[in-house]
């Protein structure tokens, strides 16, 4: 399922109209429409949170949708830190069990409340 | 894969409304009555016939204006986004124009033929173009089921009760319940046979009324 299906099913769930929904997040509806029928990329991560509590869905999903981590903010971090290059690589031959997944991302999700950089 | 039926045979206006008003009862038995107007178009298109709405730039010119087009085999009903500003100057008309892509659906697409053969999509049209301007006997039949899907009799007859539909002042409140421009309410009625409109705009319960007036005069 694409991003732009997501937001659409969602929507229609609510009961929204394309109009309805784009007014409550700010945007213009003919974009909205453009989102939902996959012809433009996945908007800002400002407008997914807003999509995300006006549809009263999980953000993190939207996000994840979208594919909102870029290759440019992948190389960065690998830059930063090469265990991100080396724990990218173990995610996509998935040599971690769901169980270790869950608990790195619990790790992550706590150690983002905090210092980050102590969640290595 | 849903087809366009090119050939769609001549529909007496009668069978036109039952299959509108077939349309709006199978609607109203998966997601309720709908007990005032307006019949709520856009939730009918996407939740009920499952179909997209997508607003994109069409390629037209003021000779042939395009406001919209079916697409069956992609389940898309196309709304023309470069002429916005008319859909916003006439209101109503956005509304109509959705309905009028129902009424394309629901009489001129053969949604059972499921297998397509290739030569198929050489000789077969895979869009409905609107134009707004041509009048064919499928825009016809198309723009007759969208005034009945929007302005089912039965609601219309609710609505008009007690009302003096003979002024045009209690016609446009009407026709802003309905979410529609004054001129589909107006033609609504006059199919409806509830008006007459006289050569000098006024309206008459019937043309006969009009006549005997201007007997009188």
């Amino acid at each position: 399922m694409t991003f732009g299906d997501k937001i659409r099913e969602l929507r229609k769930r609510k009961r929204l109209s394309q109009r309805d929904l784009a007014e409550r997040v700010g945007i213009d509806f003919t974009y909205l429409s453009k989102i939902e029928n996959n012809k433009v990329p996945p908007p800002s991560d400002t407008v997914i949170r807003k999509l995300s509590r006006e549809l009263e869905s999980d953000s993190e999903e939207l996000l994840m949708l979208a594919a909102k981590v870029s290759q440019q903010d992948l190389r960065k971090a690998v830059a930063q830190d090469p265990r991100v290059g080396i724990l990218f690589r173990k995610l996509q031959s998935r040599e971690l069990t769901d169980e270790q997944l869950r608990q790195m991302l619990e790790i992550i999700e706590v150690g983002g409340k905090g210092n980050a950089t102590d969640t290595y | 894969m849903p087809q366009i039926l090119t050939d769609a045979p001549w529909l007496k206006p009668e069978m036109i409304e039952a299959k509108a008003e077939a349309m709006l009862a199978v609607y109203e038995a998966k997601f309720g009555i709908i007990t005032e107007p307006p019949v709520p178009i856009e939730h009918l298109i996407e939740a009920h016939l499952d179909l997209r709405i997508d607003w994109d730039m069409i390629e037209d010119n003021d000779n042939e204006v395009i406001l919209a087009y079916i697409d069956p085999e992609a389940k898309k009903i196309c709304m023309n986004e470069s002429r916005r500003a008319r859909f916003e100057e006439y209101v109503g008309t956005e509304v109509f124009t959705f309905a009028h892509e129902v009424g394309h659906w629901d009489l001129h697409v053969n949604k059972s033929s499921y297998v397509q053969l290739c030569f198929l999509d050489i000789i077969q049209p895979k869009k409905f173009l609107c134009r707004w301007n041509i009048h064919d006997h499928l825009e016809w039949q198309a723009n007759r089921y969208a005034a009945a899907l929007i302005m089912p009799k039965e609601m219309v007859l609710r609505e008009i009760k007690g009302v003096d539909i003979y002024k045009w002042r209690n016609l446009y409140l009407l026709k802003d319940r309905f979410g529609v421009t004054i001129t589909a309410f107006r033609k609504r009625l006059e199919e409806l046979g509830f008006i007459y409109l006289s050569p000098d705009g006024a309206l008459y319960p019937s043309q006969e009324a009009y006549f005997n007036q201007l007997v009188l005069i």
